[in-house]
């Protein structure tokens, strides 16, 4: 069943503290690990700028037509991209096509990760919290700002990861 | 081992030499770490007498069990030596993310010996460690460090340690900074890695900490945070950050203000967290690693004489020392001053009072124009200010190099009574930003505090009866309500003690003290997630117990480098200059003090006499190793 939720990610809220990071690779590999975790933090630090980079699950799913080994499919019940783990190589193509920073290739294992919503109740929105720079919401009510983060989220990655 | 990384890393700069040990499974369940294991190391590799500044100093970094997990406000990290501000044991702890990366390199502590022939840094990337030349980083301030460090490295996402200018020119209060804006600021841990010629320590990490019992230990994060998340001191600080209460403070008449010649000043509120926001100063909110508190702040200066300043901060301590402290209430002043010693490298603490000593004695003719180069040190002037701090980092100068040895030794140096207003206390550190002549419990957790006259080794902040919580604290340690109002000497010493044992409890895991009864004084819910992270079973009570015994090695330390019962005292003003009308006049009268001492050391089992602890007192908490050392050098009392 496709989720009537999104995630809605504002980076003005986001304070670093890379809380959600460790939530995620805590859920998905019992460890905390900032290297083996669906989301990542891109920092300024002189500027204390943070931004999460996070799959959106967006249409476009530039990191799908990447891959040269077809290892990333969307599943069409739930919308989200998912990896095949035995055919990806690690490459870092998706990572590198992405414009929200939405891929992490662990290297241990070359293998992309990608975020599954944590089987409907993400770990990084619940610990989120009193920032609320990442929320879980009902999609009728949020696509519209949605959007908007969206584009200003890309932009101000882009920036920051120029030249890197 | 679960929580800990189970590494020791030793650099000596010296000889070039690089080693790693195991963190001894005993030394763990000892000490718990940080600022715990960090005394002990200290305790067992230095010699009594090490001038600060020598190769033999050493300089530990320490982070704890909790570090680089999602227990939150675990982020923290500590660093010891000999101070370079008082020649005795000096910890100073910070915030920011350097602490989780080492961990994720897989070290709990990080060891500098020696001392390098020229500027160094280091790069550390989980297993490999390299000694990398930095001519061509000496010189340059805090920020320009971490982005030529960032681009030689071609790593974004490293982590840095670093010292600034001040460091590098072993001003006495120089800070180690992280992550560019937090800083380890007291003591001059900062001069101590200058001495080394050790300009950063970058660090790098991509390995997993585990812990024992994962799903107990989701359960207490969650809980935990969740009782963070609604405390109104949560959002307090969330929302205006540690210098929101600068305002509240001055109207209650306890703002140290003019060299704590006054506790109030017009227009505080333009130093005060609630400005920054209404005025569009605070740019963003900014968290240490796995804090949902987020107190840092991100201001910048946008019009005006000053724009285009922006700096992490300013903490309440900043506001204070470098506003009310030195007479000054314009917003972009301050903000400029708290960047310039951000960069710099320094205490912003000790800088503010240095620069108010010497305010004042240029107002009283003490300094003259000629101790000055000119400098017109008026209270309230903020060109000067702004001229004086990169001249203190620099030892710029007649009245740069007098100041950069903090008010202790400038006072000495310039006689004529004037160390009758610098702020500090025998030990020499100078004094933070709490008026102790009307709030007795941190006047004497001030002056025994180890490193000297600060809040960071105990916090006594129930005893202001703020809100429901303390006031039940405060009942539950002394028998009755009433006592939590800080006009009482009655209890101060057990308020004190309880809060010392939860201080080095908390600072020894990795925690954050801002968390109150979430975790700073709650030693049950401190061993609850202790046992789930290392599977090693503790209750309140043995946490509570550590706590003791890492305070009381602190102060053997002390003991040993020749401290007695006179080193605890407050600033002369303190204890001799009555206070405000609002409070009676109050001070801290040296038979008030000797009162509280009196029963601080009796509930320690120490000497009431030197104040050093008893053989019982040690034993009784595993430090026999300890007393039998003291005994050898005749300062175990009979």
């Amino acid at each position: 069943m496709p989720s009537n939720k999104v995630l809605l990610v504002n980076s003005d809220s986001c304070t670093g503290c890379m809380s959600c990071v460790m939530a995620c690779a805590m859920f998905h590999e019992e460890v905390f690990d900032q290297t083996r975790s669906r989301i990542k933090i891109v920092k300024d630090e002189a500027r204390c700028l943070a931004v999460p980079g996070i799959c959106e699950q967006c249409e476009e799913s530039p990191c799908i037509g990447s891959c040269p080994v077809d290892a990333i499919q969307r599943n069409v019940e739930t919308g989200l991209i998912e990896v095949d783990r035995e055919t990806c190589t690690g490459c870092g193509a998706c990572e590198k096509a992405c414009s929200y920073s939405g891929v992490t290739v662990y290297n241990k294992e070359r293998i992309a990760l990608i975020c599954d919503l944590c089987n409907g109740d993400p770990k990084c929105a619940e610990i989120c919290v009193p920032q609320r720079a990442i929320q879980y919401v009902p999609d009728r009510e949020s696509m519209t700002s949605k959007r908007a983060l969206l584009t200003k989220r890309a932009e101000l990655l882009a920036s920051m990861l120029e030249g890197r | 081992m679960f929580a800990w990384a189970g590494s020791i890393l030793h650099v000596d700069l010296t000889k070039e030499k690089i080693w790693k040990e195991p963190l001894s499974a005993e030394l763990a369940s000892k000490f718990l770490g940080s600022r715990g294991i960090n005394a002990k190391l200290l305790w067992d590799q230095v010699k009594p007498g090490t001038n600060p500044l020598s190769p033999e100093n050493l300089l530990i970094f320490g982070t704890g069990p909790l570090t680089g997990t999602t227990a939150p406000c675990s982020g923290r990290a500590t660093v010891t030596c000999i101070g370079a501000e008082t020649n005795l044991y000096n910890k100073t702890s910070m915030g920011g993310h350097w602490g989780a990366e080492l961990k994720f390199a897989g070290y709990d502590h990080l060891i500098i010996h020696g001392r390098a022939r020229n500027p160094v840094y280091l790069s550390i990337k989980d297993e490999s460690t390299e000694i990398r030349n930095a001519e061509h980083l000496w010189g340059l301030d805090v920020r320009a460090t971490d982005e030529t460090i960032k681009i030689d490295l071609g790593d974004r996402d490293t982590k840095i340690s670093c010292i600034g200018p001040a460091g590098e020119n072993l001003v006495r209060f120089a800070a180690v900074m992280n992550s560019i804006y937090h800083a380890a600021a007291r003591g001059g841990a900062g001069a101590v890695m200058g001495s080394k010629k050790l300009k950063a320590v970058a660090v790098r990490g991509t390995n997993p900490i585990q812990v024992n019992d994962s799903e107990k230990f989701n359960e207490l994060v969650t809980g935990s945070r969740k009782q963070l998340s609604v405390s109104a001191n949560t959002m307090r600080l969330y929302n205006y950050g540690t210098v929101g209460s600068l305002e509240y403070w001055s109207y209650t008449y306890d703002l140290p203000t003019k060299n704590f010649i006054e506790d109030h000043i017009e227009s505080a509120h333009h130093i005060s967290g609630k400005w920054l926001v209404e005025a569009g100063y605070l740019k963003r909110r900014d968290g240490c690693f796995s804090c949902p508190i987020s107190c840092h702040r991100y201001s910048t200066v946008d019009s005006g004489q000053y724009r285009g300043s922006f700096s992490g901060g300013p903490e309440y301590e900043s506001g204070c020392s470098l506003g009310s402290g030195v007479g000054i209430t314009s917003t972009d002043v301050l903000l400029r001053a708290n960047e310039l010693c951000n960069i710099m490298g320094l205490d912003t603490i000790s800088t503010g009072n240095a620069v108010q000593w010497a305010m004042e004695s240029y107002e009283r003719g003490v300094l003259t124009q000629g101790d000055t180069d000119g400098l017109k040190l008026i209270f309230g002037n903020g060109d000067v200010l702004l001229t004086a701090i990169p001249l203190i980092a620099h030892r710029d100068r007649k009245i740069g190099n007098l100041l950069a040895d903090g008010v202790k030794r400038a006072a000495e140096k310039t006689g004529k009574d004037s160390w009758k207003w610098a702020m500090c206390n025998s030990k020499g550190l100078g004094q933070a930003g709490t008026d102790t002549r009307w709030t007795k419990g941190y006047a004497l957790s001030f002056a025994v505090n180890p490193r000297g006259p600060d809040h960071l080794h105990s916090q006594v902040i129930g005893e202001y009866g703020g809100s429901p919580e303390a006031v039940e604290l405060i009942e539950k340690i002394t028998g009755d309500a009433k006592w939590a109002s800080p006009k009482y000497t009655e209890y101060r010493p057990e308020i004190v003690r309880f809060y010392e044992d939860c201080y080095a409890a908390t600072d020894a895991l990795g925690f954050c003290t801002f968390t109150g009864n979430a975790i700073h004084t709650n030693p049950e819910f401190m061993a609850a997630i202790f046992s789930a992270a290392t599977g090693i079973r503790i209750d309140g009570n043995d946490i509570k117990h550590i706590g003791r015994r890492i305070l009381t090695l602190e102060k053997c330390f002390n003991v040993r480098e020749g401290a007695d019962r006179r080193l605890d005292d407050l600033p002369w003003r303190m204890m001799y200059e009555p206070g405000s009308q609002r409070h009676e006049y109050a001070r801290n009268s040296p038979e008030e003090l000797e009162t509280m001492l009196d029963r601080y050391y009796s509930l320690h089992g120490w000497d009431t006499r030197t104040s050093w602890p008893r053989k019982e007192a040690l034993e009784m908490l595993g430090l026999s190793d300890i007393a039998e050392e003291l005994r050898r050098i005749n300062r175990l009392p009979e």
